[in-house]
């Protein structure tokens, strides 16, 4: 058992040359936090996602490395977050995705109990390459791994019935 | 010791590590402990020195000031009491741009006094961030403050700056004849230049009545994490400090004792009522705290340097400066003060001052022992440490400014710094000469 066994092929897709607004409404219509970016040539260049904006909507010390840790102190900093929103809008979507996705590629044969553990360190969904032409094939989620292990489970199941009736 | 070892003077050897030393340094090619403890093995692997010579060249008061002192800080900062004083302090000038620069740069020249200076603008750094988007300002001039306040502040006190710690161990300089000698001078300096970066900047900053009124709605208070914490750190801040002075004066206690107690107890303090395995996690945070790179870099610094005093070089380097200035007390002085001002503006002034204290230690026999050689200790410390605001290289904590501007998105170039950090720091130095001159020269 694989990644590919639990893929996801035909996921949604954004643009890395779309704005954050129309990303927001794909994201919205379809029912999902997260999708990958791919670039017009096939390879993955970031994801985007709900919190991928939420980090943009913090004051830049609340968002680098070594930052502030907490906010509490800050009374009345919501309009201001809200008008980031505005301006963030049309801002196309390279500025704002995710692009340190290195720890988060797994390739369609990567075993399923490491892309388990994947997951549960990283979140989901987590986006999959083929390995020799690095281009973007589909993604794994929780969803799709468990809907996977529950076949496998079945399978498992109906196997014992049968050794039972022989 | 004029040996040959594998054919070569050893003189020759030990220049030859200390140069390989500092090219890694400067070149940023490989961890600065790595070098240091490479550089030091093999010291011992050529016979420069043996082993028990090593390990009695290692200034193990200076290490257990710096763990200590790393530990209890690393400990202290989960409070959330540098935040809460920034903040109270933004607020106090009614987040006024002109007032938040020199109470920002006041601030971070006490803290920088007492606490290291990477520490110092590691914690104030993203709140000057944060307050300068808020009321809409350019960070760089504020950012700029930052670094040349750290290491202002850091001279102030033995223990505000790596030099200090090196030259106040070895020489028997404690933190009362720092604050006594260098106080002044720092107050003096500070004042100085909360002058120059009012006029230049300041004045000149405007916002609007809107942004300050928000950020004038800030709670502080909420940034105070574990009151009991914070009152436990500030008795045993309380007990280090006494330690320091009084205990150090009185009961003979070195600072690197004191530290380490200090830390001891307020990690056993920090785990007081806590279940076992808490309390082991707490420690085991506590000591993660500790810069151990640093530690090593200063531990293999010390047994290179001794390898080149081995070899008398150190010696000689003293007849030549002395030589060199007729023998002039005063003379001697100033050089110390411009030759360490420069070296530290474009180098890790720590393995300079390192090298330099046996080569002052030396000029005893010219100018006499003990304290007959102080003078040239503060012009040591004057140059090493306020030289390091010459360049964005020239000191740890200006590096780390750089670094936090870059990531915030407001990168500073080199040169740009350069145009504004040299003159500035040469300022310094000439009311640094003026201050040695007149208090201990003429």
């Amino acid at each position: 058992m694989s990644c590919k066994d639990a893929l996801i092929p035909n996921s949604i897709q954004l643009s890395p040359d779309q704005c954050v607004k129309d990303a927001l409404l794909i994201l919205e219509d379809n029912h999902i936090r997260v999708a990958p970016v791919i670039d017009s040539q096939g390879y993955i260049v970031g994801m985007f996602g709900l919190h991928s904006l939420m980090e943009d909507l913090l004051p830049m010390a609340a968002q680098i490395e070594d930052g502030l840790e907490d906010l509490d102190f800050i009374v009345g900093g919501a309009p201001g977050a809200a008008k980031k929103i505005r301006k963030i809008g049309p801002q196309l979507l390279r500025k704002h995705m995710d692009n340190d996705i290195e720890d988060l590629i797994l390739y369609p044969e990567t075993p399923l109990l490491e892309v388990i553990r994947r997951l549960t360190r990283n979140g989901s969904p987590l986006p999959v390459i083929d390995k020799k032409s690095k281009k973007f094939v589909g993604l794994v989620s929780e969803q799709s791994c468990l809907h996977r292990l529950h076949e496998i489970l079945l399978e498992i199941e109906k196997e014992e019935n049968n050794q039972e009736q022989e | 010791m004029n040996e040959l070892i594998l054919g070569i003077p050893a003189q020759y050897l030990a220049v030859a590590i200390m140069g390989m030393v500092y090219a890694v340094i400067i070149t940023e090619k490989m961890n600065q402990a790595v070098i240091a403890l490479v550089a030091s093995s093999l010291a011992i692997i050529l016979g420069l020195l043996n082993q028990e010579q090593a390990i009695e060249s290692i200034d193990f008061n200076t290490l257990f000031l710096l763990i200590g002192m790393m530990v209890i800080v690393g400990i202290m900062k989960e409070t959330g009491i540098f935040q809460y004083i920034a903040i109270v302090a933004a607020k106090s000038v009614r987040a006024s741009p002109r007032g938040l620069m020199a109470i920002l740069s006041v601030i971070t020249a006490v803290f920088s006094a007492f606490l290291d200076n990477v520490t110092t603008v590691m914690l104030i750094v993203p709140i000057v961030l944060l307050l300068t988007e808020q009321l809409k300002l350019k960070p760089f001039p504020f950012l700029l403050a930052q670094i040349i306040f750290s290491n202002i502040g850091g001279t102030a006190t033995l223990i505000g700056d790596p030099p200090n710690i090196l030259i106040g161990s070895a020489v028997g300089l404690s933190f009362t004849d720092f604050l006594l000698n260098m106080g002044p001078a720092i107050l003096f300096i500070m004042i100085v230049m909360l002058g120059v970066f009012d006029f230049f900047w300041g004045r000149h900053l405007t916002t609007s009545m809107r942004a300050r009124a928000h950020l004038l709605r800030y709670e502080p208070a909420k940034s105070l994490k574990n009151q009991a914490l914070l009152i436990k750190s500030f008795i045993v801040l309380a007990l280090v400090m006494a330690g320091f002075t009084l205990g150090h004066n009185f009961l003979h206690i070195e600072t690197g004792t004191t530290a380490l107690a200090g830390a001891a107890l307020l990690m056993f303090l920090d785990g007081f009522g806590h279940k076992l395995t808490e309390k082991n996690k707490k420690v085991h945070e506590a000591f993660h705290e500790v810069e151990w790179d640093t530690i090593f870099f200063f531990l293999g610094l010390f047994v290179v340097v001794a390898s080149l005093e081995h070899t008398g070089l150190l010696g000689l380097a003293a007849n030549m400066i002395t030589e060199l200035t007729e023998g002039d007390f005063t003379k001697t002085g100033m050089v110390i003060l411009w030759v360490s001002t420069f070296f530290s503006a474009f180098v890790n002034n720590i393995p300079f001052v390192a090298t330099l204290i046996p080569v002052i230690q030396s000029m005893g026999d010219t100018f006499g022992q003990g304290e007959a050689l102080n003078p040239l200790w503060w012009s040591l410390v004057l140059g090493a440490c306020l030289g390091g605001n010459g360049t964005l290289i020239g000191a740890s904590a200006n590096v780390m400014v750089a670094s936090f501007a870059d990531r915030a998105g407001h990168t500073i170039p080199f040169v740009k710094y350069l145009g504004y950090g040299l003159p500035l720091t040469l300022l310094t130095i000439v009311f640094a000469n003026i201050y040695l001159l007149l208090v201990y020269f003429l």
